[in-house]
């Protein structure tokens, strides 16, 4: 009789056990199911993409949605190691460069893309079918490095350097960050600029299906595309939207209400409330380190290079002391945690942390906080009662927390007796005027820098003499600079960049503040974006997985 | 008659000509488009090849000549920051997202403001007249940007029911909602008193005090004769706000994202884009310009003196 | 203003009876002066005047200097009245602070646009034919400009500063005095005390000096309190814009402006600005047209 009854139970007990087996077999597999082979759309908005040139051969500054019909070279994968994409080699040497190109790759009309394209791609670069195409914004910079191109077959070029360039593949082949693509030579010449712009054909993933320029951009997939890599090919979504909206709190009323699935350069404060993960609602993910502030003064170079006012010279900013009391004001960290809600980290160094160049334990050093010791360094510069000053600045798409990061510099200078306004310039203004010899934001600019190696030099170009984006520099900063852009040998290059670094720190003639992330959110349709931890900018649209 | 419409017509042309110059003199005094274009990066070097490119090495006088003969033969000059495409393109490409706007937006302040004005009219100084008042005189001092925060902030983030950013062709009529109703909330105000005014000062008029002692139903005088008074002054209203509601439409564009010709202004001035600049606000003042003649020539033709003198 | 021109000399007043002097009398005109007064935008008015005036007395705390561990409190804190920002700083004092800013600029823009459109006004209806001809041109042209337009390129020119922000505001808003008081100075023109004048060998000067401008000040008046309120707005939009006034300084339009990002998480940060910008404005122009109302009795109340 017991054993009758445990048998029975034991039955039931195995169903039940069994169903839940069979269950957890089932919501398994639909679970490694989840995601389609391809979606119906994806909408992007995004707080700027640079230009809105279609044509390659004519932009006058980058131009993002580039990367999605048109071609690069080579791309980064997550771990930001370069990674073939039209080319799947490339060596350089002193003599130059040479590349291997992928065989399968076509444009978008079906035509092979071979060497010969790249050829006269690099033709149309420089500048030489003007007028039609007005060459790139730093065309001259090309043609000034490539002595000669040799096609050796469809799928082998080689570019002789006139001299020995380290940055070539960080400048032209999108090794460290791609500010070039690379377009369908053919066509371009057969239909010139025009012709080019009313119907842009490619080579990458997306075909453009609509433009308004400034505004959005609709691209539709190209179901024959070529690339099959893990990290280019076919992308999921069928039609990709990219809305520019430059208010960063409308970007995110269109992730929560649904109207966008990824929004790039979420504000702070917003973001400081988001999970990190996917879950019920809008989730987010920073691109680390995406660029980092500075405070430059500009009075010591103006008097370096001679062109300081009488009353220029007897500015405060001049003492080394005042520089150093008002670091020692700031409390980097506080702005950090509270101002930014925890979303940018302090920094010591003039390179982004994390970039070539970056010394973990210099940039970590963090200067301290301590008012008392800056106003006593005031006081023995004579400036007992503080002194009124002027901080210029710009803001950039992509670079955001900087008119916090000031309203709170301005709170702390002004504990201490000095009196700082903060005077907005519009973007373009701002970049223009940095430049030597107008230097127009005197005495004191904040300054944003992209990442090593985003700018395309490897060498951070911003310490020298003739720097068009000039921050500050010295007799020797010129000197150890002159060296690290004539070697490609690595170990070289690090050993100046420290001793640039040093230099300019020692003489405290910048300010190291924070290092900015971008925050990218996302919905709850988006499962992954394989993207690279650092980054100044959104990438990789093409790769993000949805649900649905 | 006709002579004061040449003696008009001949101001027109006068104040165009005086708009276009100063609007080329504040351009190139401002400063060097070439500079602001490129990144950061560009050498020395590459700025200058540039403005050899974009042909801006030109003396000024020179480019001043140009400039007006291509407004006389309807060339308006090549874009630097939209692809090199005509900047008339540019303009046409945007100013049908603007009309809707501000279209939308008047026909948003008539809708409300008129029924309110008759509202407030037929019932002076009743409660209702002082709150719709009151409730106008806050609506014209709410400044534009303002109103349109609070509805994104009701709307979008709160109630989740209107889409907030993009433009007809991407959201449809509902994403003219918020736009128009934040750009022509001060106009209701505006319009509600004008409609107020116009049809008391109506209302009171002998003739209808007469007509409506005859029997004719309130109803009828109202809408027939005191509303028609109304009407001009409303326009006259409209006209003389145009301008300020092409400003207004710059803002309203920029919280909405609406792709429209104002954001085109904000972001061609910034870039120097001498050429877009030039030809939105020639149309622009020539919007204006053309809707004061027509209100000068409809007040004109309404006062016998000028109409048959 | 219609009326002879025997209303429009009177300047000679009656002779004093008793009862008007004295206290009692002085405070019996000013109440008659106040008849139907808007009394709460008036208290608003001089509310926000003594702030501008009184800023350092009144605002409990600095404007610039804020805790970062205080920020973004909700109002109606023992320590902070009306909440602080995402700096820490005393929204309160910002307030009273962004107030001294908004009046200043007010008052200031107001005086600029006036004074130049009262001059193109008073040179075209006196001298007419083709001065007021070239004038009135200039001030369409005026009209049809853009005022972004204006206000970015003189803001890249010169930089952002209040009086920078003054001056645009006043550049662009002269037209409006300009047509209003051409009217009247055309009106003034033909009326017989002018024409006997200019009989007698009154230069334009003289005539401009003495009889034409002492009868515009009640029009001027009524327009420059509207303005006011006007020009509040324009600051505000060009702050908004970025184009204003430099941070830290708290203008109402920059603070709108910066709390655009915290409408999630700090409603009170876009609310309370625009509400006091709307407070003023609407202040403003309640007192306009009262004034408008009482310098001419023969207009219905609007």
């Amino acid at each position: 009789m017991g054993q009758a009854r445990l048998s029975s139970v034991g039955v039931r007990l195995a169903g039940v056990l069994g169903g839940l087996v069979v269950l957890a077999m089932v919501s398994q597999a639909s679970g490694q199911q989840a995601t389609p082979a391809s979606v119906a759309k994806l909408t992007v908005a995004v707080d700027g993409w640079g230009g809105n040139e279609l044509d390659p051969w004519s932009l006058s500054t980058v131009n993002f949605l580039q990367d999605y019909f048109n071609l690069r070279l080579m791309g980064q994968d997550e771990e930001g190691k370069p990674v073939p994409l039209w080319a799947t080699e490339a060596r350089l040497t002193d003599e130059g460069v040479s590349f291997t190109l992928n065989p399968k790759a076509r444009w978008q009309d079906g035509r092979p893309a071979t060497a010969e394209d790249l050829q006269l791609n690099f033709e149309g670069m420089t500048g030489k079918f003007e007028p039609q195409f007005k060459g790139l914004w730093n065309g001259g910079q090309l043609r000034d490095t490539i002595q000669e191109i040799q096609v050796l077959d469809p799928h082998h070029i080689f570019i002789k350097t006139t001299r020995p360039n380290p940055f070539f593949l960080s400048q032209w082949a999108g090794v460290a960050y791609h500010l070039i693509w690379y377009g369908h030579a053919q066509y371009l010449r057969a239909v010139g600029h025009e012709g080019y712009i009313n119907n842009p054909i490619g080579g990458g993933p997306y075909k453009v299906k609509e433009w308004k320029a400034g505004e959005r951009i609709v691209f539709e997939r190209w179901e024959e595309f070529w690339g099959d890599y893990p990290w280019y090919r076919k992308p999921q979504a069928k039609t990709m939207e990219i809305l520019r909206v430059p208010d960063g709190a409308a970007r995110f009323a269109l992730l929560q209400s649904g109207q966008a699935d990824v929004v790039s350069n979420i504000p702070y404060a917003i973001a400081k409330g988001l999970p990190r993960q996917r879950g019920r609602g809008p989730w987010i993910r920073p691109y680390e380190a995406a660029g980092h502030m500075a405070l430059t003064f500009v009075l010591p170079m103006v008097v370096l290079e001679g062109t300081a006012t009488e009353e220029e010279r007897h500015d405060p900013t001049l003492d080394p002391r005042v520089r150093e009391a008002l670091e020692l004001a700031i409390d980097k960290r506080a702005i950090c945690d509270k101002a930014h809600f925890g979303l940018t980290s302090p920094t010591n160094s003039l390179y982004s942390p994390g970039s070539f160049g970056w010394r973990a334990d210099l940039g970590n050093r963090i200067s301290p906080y301590d008012p008392e010791r800056a106003k006593q360094l005031l006081r023995e510069a004579g400036y007992p009662e503080g002194f009124t000053t002027t901080v210029h600045f710009g803001q950039f798409p992509g670079r955001p927390g900087i008119p916090e990061a000031l309203d709170a510099i301005a709170g702390y200078w002004a504990r201490i007796g000095v009196k700082m306004t903060a005077v907005e310039h519009d973007a373009a203004q701002f970049v223009a005027r940095v430049r030597p010899p107008e230097r127009a934001w005197r005495p004191i600019m904040l300054q944003t820098f992209g990442r090593l190696e985003h700018s395309g030099v490897r060498v951070n170009d911003s310490y020298h003499k003739d720097s068009p984006y000039s921050a500050a520099w010295t007799p020797r900063t010129q000197e150890l600079w002159l060296q690290a852009s004539a070697t490609t040998d690595e170990a070289k290059q690090l050993e100046a960049l420290a001793g640039i670094e040093d230099e300019l720190l020692q003489h405290r003639y910048l300010i190291p503040l924070y290092a900015a992330s971008l925050i990218m959110g996302y919905s709850t349709r988006v499962l992954a974006h394989p993207t690279p931890r650092f980054a100044p900018h959104f990438m990789d649209l093409d790769r993000i997985v949805l649900k649905d | 008659m006709r002579r004061y419409a040449v003696q008009r017509l001949g101001y027109g042309v006068v104040t165009m000509w005086l708009v276009t110059l100063c609007v080329f003199a504040l351009l190139r005094v401002s400063g060097d488009p070439i500079k602001y274009m490129l990144p950061p990066e560009a050498s020395f070097s590459d700025i200058e090849r540039m403005r050899r490119v974009h042909g801006l090495d030109k003396p000024l006088w020179q480019q001043y000549l140009l400039f007006n003969k291509g407004i006389v033969t309807g060339e308006f000059g090549v874009s630097l920051r939209w692809d090199h495409r005509p900047a008339f393109e540019v303009f046409l490409s945007r100013l049908p997202a603007t009309l809707q706007l501000t279209t939308a937006a008047v026909v948003f302040s008539v809708l409300l403001g008129v029924p309110l004005g008759v509202l407030a009219a037929t019932r002076p100084n009743s409660l209702w007249d002082r709150l719709g008042r009151t409730g106008a005189v806050i609506g014209q001092s709410m400044p534009v940007f303002w109103v349109g925060l609070l509805l994104i902030l009701l709307f979008t983030v709160w109630l989740g029911w209107l889409p907030s950013a993009g433009g007809i062709d991407r959201l449809g009529l509902a994403g003219l909602i918020m736009p128009a109703v934040s750009l022509g909330f001060y106009l209701v105000a505006a319009h509600m008193r004008i409609v107020r005014s116009t049809m008391l000062d109506a209302l009171s008029a002998p003739y209808i005090v007469m007509v409506q002692a005859k029997g004719i139903p309130r109803r009828v005088v109202l809408w027939k004769h005191a509303l028609k008074n109304a009407a001009i002054p409303v326009f006259t209203l409209f006209a003389v706000n145009f301008a300020q509601l092409i400003s207004g439409a710059v803002i309203t564009e920029s919280i909405f994202a609406w792709p429209g010709m104002g954001r085109l202004l904000v972001e061609s001035v910034f870039a120097r884009d001498y050429a877009v600049v030039q030809t939105v606000v020639f149309f622009a003042a020539a919007m204006i310009v053309i809707l004061n003649i027509v209100v000068d020539l409809t007040y004109a033709w309404l006062d016998p003196r000028i109409r048959l003198g | 203003m219609k009326g002879t021109g025997s209303e429009v000399i009177a300047s000679v007043p009656p002779p004093l009876q008793a009862s008007e002097v004295g206290l009692a009398a002085m405070v019996a005109r000013v109440r008659n002066a106040l008849r139907g007064a808007p009394t709460c935008s008036l208290v608003i008015l001089a509310l926000a005047l003594i702030c501008a005036m009184g800023a350092p007395l009144l605002a409990p705390s600095s404007p610039v200097v804020g805790e970062l561990a205080d920020a973004l409190q909700p109002p109606g804190g023992a320590q902070h009245l009306l909440g602080t920002d995402n700096q820490g700083r005393d929204l309160l004092s910002r307030l009273i602070y962004g107030a001294r800013i908004s009046v200043t600029i007010g008052l200031l823009a107001v005086f600029v646009a006036g004074a130049l459109g009262t001059a193109v006004a008073v040179l075209s209806g006196v001298y007419k034919g083709w001065v007021d001809v070239v004038l009135m041109r200039c001030t369409d042209a005026f009209l049809a400009l853009p005022f972004l337009m204006v206000a970015v390129t003189v803001v890249s020119l010169l930089g952002p500063s209040m009086l920078n922000v003054i001056l645009i505001i006043g550049l662009l808003r002269w037209m409006g005095y300009a047509r209003v008081l051409r009217g009247e100075v055309l009106r003034l023109t033909e009326m017989d005390f002018v024409r006997l004048a200019l009989v007698a060998g009154a230069s334009h000067w003289h005539l401009m000096r003495r009889h034409v401008f002492p009868n515009l000040i009640n029009t001027l008046l009524v327009l420059g309190t509207l303005e006011l309120g006007v020009a509040v707005i324009a600051e505000a939009g060009l702050s908004f814009l970025g184009l204003g006034i430099p941070r830290p300084l708290p203008s109402w339009g920059t603070m709108l402006a910066e709390s655009q990002q915290y409408f999630y998480i700090a409603w009170w940060l876009p609310v309370i600005p625009g509400l006091a910008i709307t407070l003023l404005v609407m202040a403003s122009n309640l007192t306009g047209d009262w004034l408008r109302d009482r310098t001419d009795p023969t207009r219905r109340q609007l």
